[in-house]
């Protein structure tokens, strides 16, 4: 079985230690900005964080008030090579011909590290907000025709389409455009028109379901769904993590946190699922959190891992210190994280000064 | 009153010189000895370069060479502005972005979005050039059937919604093509500067709403008497809203310390062209007005480079065959440095306020046109001196 693979976050709202959100919350209050730094200096110095700390990968979480996810990624690429970087879409906030023609100039530049994240259960205030008034199957209806148009102009160079939300005349990439590779889809919704939206279009889905039960029930939907349209698609889940030396530390950080954080979607407080688990615990739909020592935080990844999940999209406050610590403590008791391939190995030809033979040249 | 003057960022490839034949930097022609970003490595691979490289050079060259900026074009064939932008502005200091886009591609608040998060990464850099689209099957390859007239009321709608957004929540709107329930750019976003604004378009239409959100009104360059009127035009409708107009004026530059060099590079270029390549000249698909402004200004039959002189009753240099070897409008002005920069001068005479010039290959003639020309615009030396 082929290990998971993990992504960290690029936080596109502010950080900050948890319980210091006031004072020196990095991107608002915090010193930088009267030195002549900018919130994109420090989110350079996650992205590196994340590559230092051996990510195969950032997601940029799209959030009503931040900085623009498509912004955040390119902004860092050119710097970190390596890295894929994923910055969240919305589908009904631009035209799938110009989202396309971006992503393939991203891909050019980059030498094909982007994907998308496309969040299929907004916030309809939020969506109303930016000018977009569709709803429920008729917001799927026109997101299956972006996804669907977009892959059509990538793919052919003469390509025509009439949709009820898009039409395309002789449309599609020439030479040097044409030939990149389409994006990985990564999608996050847990209702039946997300989960079908994701077995149609999505490679990576990530559960948001807030009960183990429900979590597992979701999974197996996802599969089904799949199934019935001939694709795989991955299983991922996205995890706050505290982990600390102790469970006692780790308990008094998760409280601090919960401080500040707002609640999940549904208007209700973090509450465990089980062990080590908690549902509920971001202001991001469906966001769960793994909380514990660094055993249990890793024993409870490698469980997720052997039960089918294959993408694993993790952050904690603040995202450049956590994105090391998790390196340091966790990543070393991961089943599959590679830490033995990365090693690099020693020249042979190093001697240390006491093998060195009296007058030899050195 | 500064004149701002911008370089071009070629998103669609560049080429050595007029007579280079094929595009031979960026990857719009097939990879070989010669080519530059990506280019052939002394071991005959691909030197791993990539055309954001080489748009990073000219960037880079144009803000030493006493640019402001650049703009950054954007049709079907070219690299994305709002990708190679963020992308780049790290690697610029004081190089302006601006970005050529047609506003029915985004709705206006994530066009808002993406353009304050620019702002706060670039230190404030960002331009706009809104274009509203040529027609015809370009339109269609981009998926936008909105007719002409109807093109350029969405564009105007379009700037009100988008700075309505930026002053924050909370904002509501309902008009022919936006609607929006409780928007606004959230803090601190909304504590950027809206960019400033150019405006292309030739058309009633397109006057009315430069005239309504322009702070620059971005024109080709034609002969002078033609561009006064037009000028006159939209400072009428620019004084209907109740605002004042500036005018900028955007060509390329073939300029050398003689009149013969210059010629004897157009005479290179002229060489090499196909019968093919002379006939492209008249195609007139598209419903551009501005377009078949500039068909207006020459002969209907071609048969040498010395057929499409401009104007030269005023003074030499204008020459209307620019888009025989790359992509874009064919007026331009070709000379010596002093005669360069006396176009420059005349232009600001009847009243342009910027401008926005491009040479070939755009990356050594930042250099030439920012060393050896711009210093001898005498309107920029009294600018300076003021």
């Amino acid at each position: 079985m082929a290990h998971p693979t993990f992504y960290w976050t690029l936080p596109p709202s502010g950080d900050g230690r948890p319980g210091r959100a006031g004072s020196f919350a990095r991107g608002g209050a915090d010193p930088s900005a009267a030195l002549g730094f900018t919130y994109y200096d420090y989110l350079l110095q996650v992205a590196r964080a994340a590559k230092a700390s051996g990510f195969a990968g950032v997601v940029i979480p799209w959030d009503a008030n931040g900085e623009d996810p498509w912004i955040v990624a390119g902004a860092v690429v050119r710097q970190i090579p390596g890295l894929t970087f994923v910055p969240t879409l919305q589908p009904g906030f631009s035209t799938p011909v110009y989202v396309a023609k971006m992503s393939v100039s991203y891909q050019r530049l980059s030498g094909r590290r982007l994907g998308w994240a496309l969040e299929l259960e907004g916030d309809p205030a939020v969506r109303r907000a930016h000018g977009d008034f569709l709803t429920g199957d008729d917001w799927f209806a026109r997101a299956d025709e972006w996804v669907v148009a977009a892959r059509g102009v990538w793919h052919h160079d003469d390509w025509s389409f009439e949709g009820r939300h898009y039409a395309v005349e002789a449309g599609g990439f020439e030479i040097p455009l044409a030939g990149q590779q389409f994006p990985e889809l990564t999608t996050a919704g847990s209702s039946a028109a997300a989960l079908a939206f994701a077995a149609r279009h999505a490679d990576v889905h990530l559960l948001s379901s807030p009960e183990r039960v429900t979590l597992t029930d979701e999974a197996a939907r996802l599969q089904k769904a799949a199934g019935e349209t001939g694709r795989t698609v991955a299983a991922g889940l996205r995890l706050a993590v505290i982990a600390r030396a102790t469970e006692d530390e780790a308990k008094r950080d998760f409280e601090r946190a919960l401080l500040e954080v707002s609640p999940g979607k549904r208007g209700e407080p973090a509450r465990p699922i089980e062990a080590h688990l908690w549902a509920g615990f971001d202001r991001s739909a469906g966001s769960h959190a793994l909380v514990g020592s660094y055993e249990a935080v890793a024993a409870k990844l490698n469980e997720l891992a052997a039960q089918g999940i294959h993408r694993f999209v993790l952050s904690g406050r603040p995202h450049l210190e956590e994105a090391y610590r998790f390196a340091e403590r966790v990543a070393p008791r991961l089943q599959g994280w590679g830490i033995a391939a990365r090693v690099p190995t020693i020249p042979t030809t190093h001697v240390t000064p006491a093998q060195v033979p009296a007058g030899a040249a050195v | 009153m500064s004149i701002d003057i911008y370089w071009r960022l070629p998103m669609h490839g560049c080429k050595g010189g007029f007579d280079s034949g094929r595009p031979n930097r960026g990857d719009w022609s097939p990879l070989q000895a010669g080519n530059l970003g990506p280019g052939v490595a002394s071991d005959g691979g691909n030197d791993g370069e990539t055309f954001a490289d080489h748009l990073a050079d000219i960037a880079r060259a144009a803000e030493q060479s006493g640019f402001v900026g650049g703009l950054l074009v954007n049709f079907p064939g070219t690299d994305e502005p709002w990708t190679l932008a963020p992308a780049l502005a790290r690697e610029t200091k004081t190089f302006r972005f601006m970005i050529a886009f047609q506003p029915g591609f985004l709705a206006p608040p994530h066009a808002a979005r993406l353009s304050a998060s620019l702002q706060r990464l670039s230190g404030g850099r960002l331009v706009y050039n809104i274009i509203t689209g040529g027609g015809g099957p370009q339109q269609l390859w981009w998926g936008d059937k909105v007719a002409h007239d109807d093109r350029y009321a969405r564009t105007s709608e379009f700037l009100d919604v988008l700075k309505g957004v930026w002053k924050g929540a909370p904002y509501n709107f309902k008009g022919r093509f936006y609607q929006i329930e409780n928007g606004g750019l959230p803090a601190p976003l909304s504590e950027t500067a809206i960019p400033e604004i150019y405006f292309s378009g030739s058309s009633d239409a397109a006057i009315a709403a430069a005239g309504r959100h322009s702070d620059y009104y971005l024109s080709h360059l034609e002969p002078l008497e033609s561009l006064k009127s037009k000028l006159d035009h939209v400072r009428e409708r620019a004084a209907k809203e109740g605002r004042t107009a500036k005018f900028s004026l955007r060509f390329d530059i073939l300029a050398r310390p003689t009149p013969e060099e210059a010629w004897a590079e157009v005479a290179r270029g002229w060489q090499t062209l196909s019968a093919e390549a002379v006939a492209k000249l008249n195609d007139l698909r598209g419903d551009s007005v501005g377009f078949r402004r500039q068909l207006a200004f020459r002969p209907a039959q071609i048969t040498g480079y010395n057929d499409l002189h401009v104007d030269q009753q005023i003074g030499p240099g204008l020459w209307g065959g620019f888009s025989l070897f790359r992509g874009g409008p064919p007026i331009g002005v070709v000379g010596s440095y002093e005669q360069a920069a006396e176009w420059l001068d005349r232009y600001r005479s009847v009243g342009i306020d910027s401008f926005i010039l491009a040479g070939t290959p755009h990356l050594e003639e930042a250099f030439r046109v920012g060393e050896e020309v711009l210093p001898l615009v005498r309107a920029r030396k009294q600018v300076l001196a003021a």
